[in-house]
This record gives C-alpha cells, structure tokens and sequence, in this order.
C-alpha cells in the first residue's frame, strides 16, 4: 500500500503480513512512517493506493457505522495518549470498557486491575493533567490493555518511561502477546530492540529496509 | 444511555445560562402558538364564514326583457365561469329584492307588476362583481359582504399572523439550539476523536449532546403549557364578560406544545450532529 501526503509518499508501495501472534518491532527514523502504518490500521488514515485488512477485514473499505468494532478489537496506545482530560484515571480506563460492553461494575473491576498491574491504583482519582508524563503514558497503556484486545498498536509506548518501567512494560505486552495477542511496537529506541528477541522491520523512507530478528 | 444522561447533565451544568436561554427561546413561540391554536379554534366558525361562497345580488333595469336578460347571463357566464349566476324566478323576486334591497320595500309591497328583475351571482371573491356596475343594464348591486364575512376574514388574518410570528420565533429558536450544538462539537471535538478512536459508536458520542437539548425542551414544552393555560385563561375571562363564549383549550394542544418542546431542538440536534461530519471532528 501507498500512502502519500500533498502528493509525497510517507509509505510507498509497501507490502507487509504480521500473522496472528507475532510480536512485531516497528523502527526507523523519525518521519519514516511508522506512525502513518499504525494509523492505517486502526484506520484513521485511508491508503492512497493499496489495501489494509486486519482481522480477515479490509479495514480502509470499512463504513463509519463498521469502524468501532473494528476498534474495539484494537488496542492502541498513542504517542500522544489521548487521555479524556475531563475524566479521572478510573474514569478514562473505565468508559472504554463500558463502550466495550462491561457493566458498571464488571468494568470498575476490571479497571481496578489493570491500573494496579501499572502501578496506578493510588492515581486513580486524579484527572490526566495532574499526572506526570510516564503516568500519562501509563494511564493510556492501562486504557488500551484492559479490555485484552487482539491486536495492540504501540507507538512509542517507552517514550516518557524510565528504564525499570520500560522494562516492566515490555514485559507486560510480551505477557499478553503470549496469551495470543498480536503486539505490533513502534519505537526508535534501540535498547528496546535489544531487549527483547522479535521480529523487527526497519522503516526507511516509507519503504521497509530491513524485515528479520534483530540486531541483524 | 447511562453516560448520554451523565455526560449530558455535565454539557448542561457547563452550559446552564444557554440551557435557560434555549428553554425560554423555545417556550415564547411553542406557547404562542398554542394560545393562536386555541383562539383560532374559538374563531373557526366564524373563520369558515369568510371562506364560503357568497350570493351577491344584481338589480338589472325594468326594460331589460327576457330575451336580452339570458344573453345577458350567458355572456357574464362566458366572461366569467366561476360564477353561477342564475335570474331570480318571478314567484320568488318579491321576497329577494326586499332581502338584497330593503330601501326598495315600498316598492314592493305597492303591487305594481313591472318590479325590475334580479340576477344572483355565487361566488368566492363577491368584491370582483363590482366590474357590472360599469354595464349599461345594472341599475344597482347588493351588499357584497356580512359582518360576519368580515370578522371572519380578520380572524383568519390573525391567525395567519400568530402563526407567522410563532414560526419565525420557532425558527429562532431552532437556529440557537444548531449554533449550541454546533459550538459544544468543536469544544469537545478532542474528546470525540479519542471516543472514536477507541471504538464508541456515533450513537454514544451523539446521546449527551442529544440529552442536553431534550431537557431544555422538556422545560420549554412544561413553560409553554403553563403559558397557555395562564393566558387562555385570561382571555376567557375576557370573552366571557364580554358576553361571548369561553375560550377552550383543547387538550390536543397542551400535548401538541408537550411533544413541540422536546422533538424540536432534538430534531435540530440530530440533524446538527449528523451534518457534522466524522472526518471533520477527527481533522
């Protein structure tokens, strides 16, 4: 698939299969296009040229009235976090597992659990402003693990952590990776790379350079 | 529906000087039409008056013989088909002439034989029979219209009238409830990007925006009614002592008003939020 910007091609003729399972390591330099692939395929981009399926579904084809349950099955932790800045922590881990189906209390539960397993439990009535940026990114990993989707989108997902709960984190999505899920991580953070044997792909001009274990 | 009421009451308590605002923007017109419904449903008697075909008598001269007077009928036929016009029989002329002409009473009851003959014309627009005044054969034309012709035609116009106000007023109305809506889109549209990219559905983001104008409706629709009521009230006591018969006020209407009140700015909202399109939020 292609996608282009103002006729520029952030991703050119890309062509990628990440089977069910895998653990996936996206890298690259900045402005190589890893965000833009992991927008594609939750779908908040539409390829210029090309297809995008995920989960059997070809998801840049996919009506406004299919696309949360589409989402629904991702989850997605963003480079930004996207908190609900009007909600509390609970809050914000909560409301994604109601829209997800959970009762109130199923849900609360739930979210109890996930912001203890993230260290967030004594956070949990504050609003996202009063956090700092790890506990932010916390908050949103939290948010996008509780309702134990199929496929994760991780960008940059170690960003504004400290190495301890890097490492903590990397184990935790290896966990769920385990337990089935897919992880797909787009990071440009070498020693995580290192960290963790999986399978890498090397973004370079929108074109991938590299596709195997890594180091190389 | 729990967090469209939750997150509804949130945009509502942020928002509660608009919230009045629209209230009461909605109530004015939604009550004045139910105040114009009722009078009008008082007035409709005398309302359908003025919408029926009127008779207008035509005295034509004495020396206008039989002949002359049927060409003289078929060509006013042919000038004008909307007309019936039919020539009073003999045995009924007497009685006609003193009803369309008293002043020619005299002449009647003198018993002279050669009464001049009488056309009736029936038709919708009685004013337009003036033109055979012009005819050299017209010696003169009845009344065109009654008292109650003419209150009739006042009250149709006063309905016209409330009707148009209460419209533009509702329309008003409708207009401020799409700008709030509009408005509190783009102030939570960050939040309705996240909500989206995490897999709510249009039904969840739209239901608080939904909820936060059906309860200035409800409050609108209740204003309105106790408006009504009040004002109806006021002026039945009016027409009473004025010795005409009491204003009612159906019950259709109150609950006219009721439903107006609320499906109106929900109307709106829907077609606002369904306007505004998903790509636009998510920039």
């Amino acid at each position: 698939m292609t996608k282009e910007y103002d006729r520029r091609a952030i991703l050119s003729a890309l062509d990628l299969q990440v089977e069910a399972g895998e653990f996936v390591f996206l890298t690259g330099p900045s402005g190589a296009g890893k965000t833009t692939l992991l927008r594609l395929l939750y779908a908040a981009e539409h390829p210029t040229e090309g297809e995008v399926w995920v989960a059997g579904r070809r998801v840049d084809e996919l009506s406004r009235s299919r696309l949360p349950l589409l989402r629904r099955k991702i989850g997605v932790i963003f480079q930004d976090f996207k908190l609900l800045r009007r909600k509390t922590v609970l809050e914000n881990v909560t409301f994604v597992l109601r829209i997800h189906g959970l009762a109130p209390r199923e849900a609360h539960r739930r979210a109890i659990k996930v912001l203890r397993r993230l260290g967030l439990q004594h956070r949990q009535a504050a609003f996202p402003d009063a956090l700092s940026g790890g506990e932010q990114q916390r908050v949103a990993i939290a948010r996008a693990l509780a309702y134990q989707p199929r496929l994760i989108l991780a960008d940059e997902p170690t960003g504004n952590l400290d190495a301890d709960l890097a490492s903590e984190l990397l184990s935790l999505l290896c966990d769920i990776n385990y337990q089935g899920a897919t992880v797909l991580v787009a990071t440009h953070d070498h020693a995580i790379l290192e960290s963790i044997p999986a399978r890498t792909l090397v973004l370079h001009e929108g074109q991938i350079h590299y596709d195997g274990m890594w180091p190389p | 529906m729990r967090h469209a009421v939750s997150e509804g009451l949130v945009v509502l308590r942020q928002r509660a000087a608009v919230s009045v605002v629209l209230a009461l923007a909605l109530a004015v017109p939604v009550a004045l039409a139910g105040v114009g419904l009722a009078i009008h449903t008082w007035l409709r008697p005398v309302v359908g008056l003025s919408a029926e075909k009127s008779t207008v008598a035509v005295l034509l001269y004495p020396h206008v013989d039989a002949g002359e007077r049927h060409r003289w009928i078929a060509d006013r036929t042919m000038e004008h088909p909307e007309w019936e016009i039919s020539e009073v029989s003999s045995k009924d002329l007497a009685e006609r002439l003193q009803r369309w002409f008293p002043y020619l009473e005299d002449l009647v009851n003198s018993g002279d034989a050669s009464l001049p003959p009488l056309v009736e014309i029936v038709t919708e627009d009685p004013d337009a029979v003036t033109v055979l005044g012009e005819r050299k054969e017209v010696l003169a034309i009845g009344p065109r219209s009654s008292i109650q012709q003419t209150l009739g035609r006042v009250a149709r116009r006063l309905a016209l009238i409330v009707g148009v106000v209460s419209g533009v007023l509702l329309a008003g109305a409708c207009l401020l409830a799409a700008v709030w809506v509009h408005l509190e889109l783009y102030r939570h549209a960050d939040e309705i990007t996240i909500m989206r990219l995490v897999g709510a559905t249009e039904g969840t983001l739209r239901g608080p925006f939904l909820v936060a104008v059906a309860v200035p409706g409800v409050v609108a629709g209740v204003l309105s009614v106790v408006g009504t009521v009040v004002t109806v009230e006021g002026l039945s006591r009016l027409t009473t002592a004025l010795g005409l018969s009491p204003i009612s006020l159906p019950t259709a209407v109150l609950v006219l008003q009721l439903m107006g009140g609320v499906l109106l700015p929900v109307s709106v909202a829907v077609v606002t939020l369904a306007r505004h399109s998903a790509d636009a939020i998510e920039n």
